[in-house]
């Protein structure tokens, strides 16, 4: 590597790193979902994660899909009961939300759960929230089912609870590579936030830095 | 201030949720499992008695179902309790239930060894009733030759069984008849039974009883009260029971109650009772316990136990 290149290198890293800590991007806001009565969750966005009644899981601003269901004892002997496993979708802001099901006390009220789906999301205000729920049906046997994966087909199927599928933001750090390169292995989620950014700064930048930046997004390309 | 972006972390367990009762379910068919153990030390209310482990429940519950279409359903339920054999006793099977039958809409009709239909009547709170549960469990509310209807509408439970005077290994049993009614009216659940009991070679033995009550949500109060005329004896015999629980926290609820049992030309009875159930927050199908309760009987001491229980 030429000396020219090593300070090209070095220099655009720096430019890069700037950019990268100026750059306006929207602080992370959250959703706090508590769970009602006999509520359990066991995935989130994808990825398996458990939370029985009484908990809270904090969740990500804007749309998202978990799995839930209602376990509960049935009758004077007490048989315990899990309802089907739910698609639950909702969209949701900087807010608190709870999510609930029916008193169920009977055999017929499950059976009427599990066929209504009646599920009830409420804000820290006690207004109704929007949010659409399907049951994730499974055949064969029930006895460990891999959400994740179950997920992923009933989203493939664009059912009606079903998110489009797209890449996770899992949280790694950003990275370089030894040419300088930023390396992100999942792209932004929000597309059109990171083409205004990128425009912006490009606007800001004087004549050399965009020789530069045209030269790096070239080579990146190769 | 530009903000930065925040990694969120999104963790991962181990691929596979375990799902609690249904195994298996496809084409229309469904089998359920489900248990229950429960296991305690425990002293019983007497004049100097032991303590001892006591096996109060050690049960697997197997239900299976096909749709048939149509808005029916068959079903069968097979039901094992080892708890005798484990506490040492001479029983030959551990069978508690076995029935099959067939649901159309909201009405089930099933045949079997199964409860009666006053078996659904109560509402004590008790590990370990102290007394009979009531008059219905003081007479009989399970048989081998039972036949059952159910009717579960919105608001209102209806249940109508028979028992055939039929031989069992015991000899031949006699004939019961029972009838139970609940539903519940702007939170306040009230329920009925009677059962009509024709010994062999004897006259009947009739019980009714009624219950009510009412969840405040963190607090619930309730009571019943059940009597047995005895026609042979012509001597009736009340009980009844009331009850509070408290939700202490999300994990802790705690009951009391009192009862009393008088029968005709006797002394009667005062017992009471209190516990408090621990269920542990990430399990909540895991519980741990413990009961004192005492009677008003003369020479005897107050009965304990604890215990822990796990249900699946």
């Amino acid at each position: 590597m030429t000396t020219y290149r090593i300070q090209n290198v070095t220099r655009f890293t720096r430019i890069t790193r700037l950019m990268i800590a100026l750059l306006p991007l929207p602080a992370l806001a959250e959703v706090q979902l508590t769970l009602g009565s006999c509520v359990n969750v066991q995935a989130v966005q994808g990825s398996e994660q458990t939370a029985s009644s009484g908990q809270s899981l904090t969740l990500a601003n804007g749309t998202q899909q978990l799995v839930v269901e209602c376990t509960t004892e049935i009758g004077r002997e007490e048989i315990r009961e899990t309802s089907d496993a739910f698609v639950v979708r909702v969209s949701a802001e900087d807010t608190e939300l709870k999510l609930s099901a029916p008193g169920i006390d009977t055999r017929h009220e499950m059976a009427n759960f599990n066929q209504q789906g009646s599920w009830q999301l409420i804000d820290d205000q006690g207004r109704a929230v929007a949010f659409t729920a399907d049951v994730l049906e499974k055949e064969g046997f029930q006895l460990v089912r891999d959400y994740p994966q179950e997920l992923a087909a009933y989203n493939r199927s664009g059912a009606i609870a079903a998110v489009a599928v797209r890449a996770q933001t899992t949280g790694a750090e950003l990275q370089m590579n030894p040419e300088g390169s930023l390396l992100d292995p999942q792209a932004d989620p929000d597309q059109e936030m990171v083409s205004r950014m990128l425009r912006y700064w490009y606007l800001k930048a004087d004549e050399q830095t965009r020789k530069e930046w045209d030269s790096w997004v070239d080579s990146s390309n190769r | 201030m530009k903000k930065l972006l925040l990694a969120v972390a999104v963790s991962t367990v181990a691929a596979g949720s375990v799902n609690a009762a249904t195994v298996y379910e496809k084409d229309g068919f469904t089998y359920k499992l489900n248990g229950d153990f429960q296991v305690q030390l425990r002293k019983k209310i007497g004049d100097d008695t032991n303590e001892y482990v006591d096996f109060d429940d050690l049960e697997l519950k197997n239900y299976v179902s096909y749709d048939l279409g149509n808005d029916m359903k068959a079903f069968g339920r097979l039901d094992f309790d080892f708890k005798d054999h484990a506490n040492g006793k001479d029983v030959d099977e551990p069978i508690e239930e076995a029935y099959v039958g067939i649901q159309y809409g909201v009405t089930s009709l099933s045949m079997g060894k199964q409860n009666f239909a006053s078996d659904e009547f109560g509402i004590e709170e008790a590990y370990e009733s102290p007394l009979d549960e009531d008059q219905f469990d003081a007479v009989k509310t399970d048989g081998d030759d039972t036949f059952r209807v159910d009717v579960e509408l919105d608001n209102v439970y209806l249940v109508a069984s028979y028992e055939l005077e039929a031989e069992d290994k015991g000899g031949i049993t006699g004939e019961f008849f029972d009838l139970f009614a609940s539903t519940e009216i702007a939170g306040l659940e009230l329920a009925a039974a009677y059962q009509r009991n024709t010994p062999i070679g004897m006259d009947d033995l009739d019980t009714w009883g009624l219950s009510a009550g009412y969840d405040f949500g963190m607090f619930g109060l309730a009571a019943d009260y059940s009597v047995t005329d005895d026609s042979n004896t012509d001597l009736e015999t009340t009980l009844y029971n009331i009850a509070a629980t408290v939700d202490v926290t999300s994990t802790t609820a705690v009951a009391l109650g009192m009862q009393n049992q008088e029968e005709d030309k006797s002394d009667d009875v005062t017992a009471w009772y209190a516990n408090v159930t621990y269920k542990f927050p990430t399990a909540k199908n895991v519980s741990v316990f413990a009961e004192i309760a005492d009677t008003d009987e003369d020479d005897t001491d107050m009965g304990f136990l604890a215990g822990m229980r796990v249900k699946f």
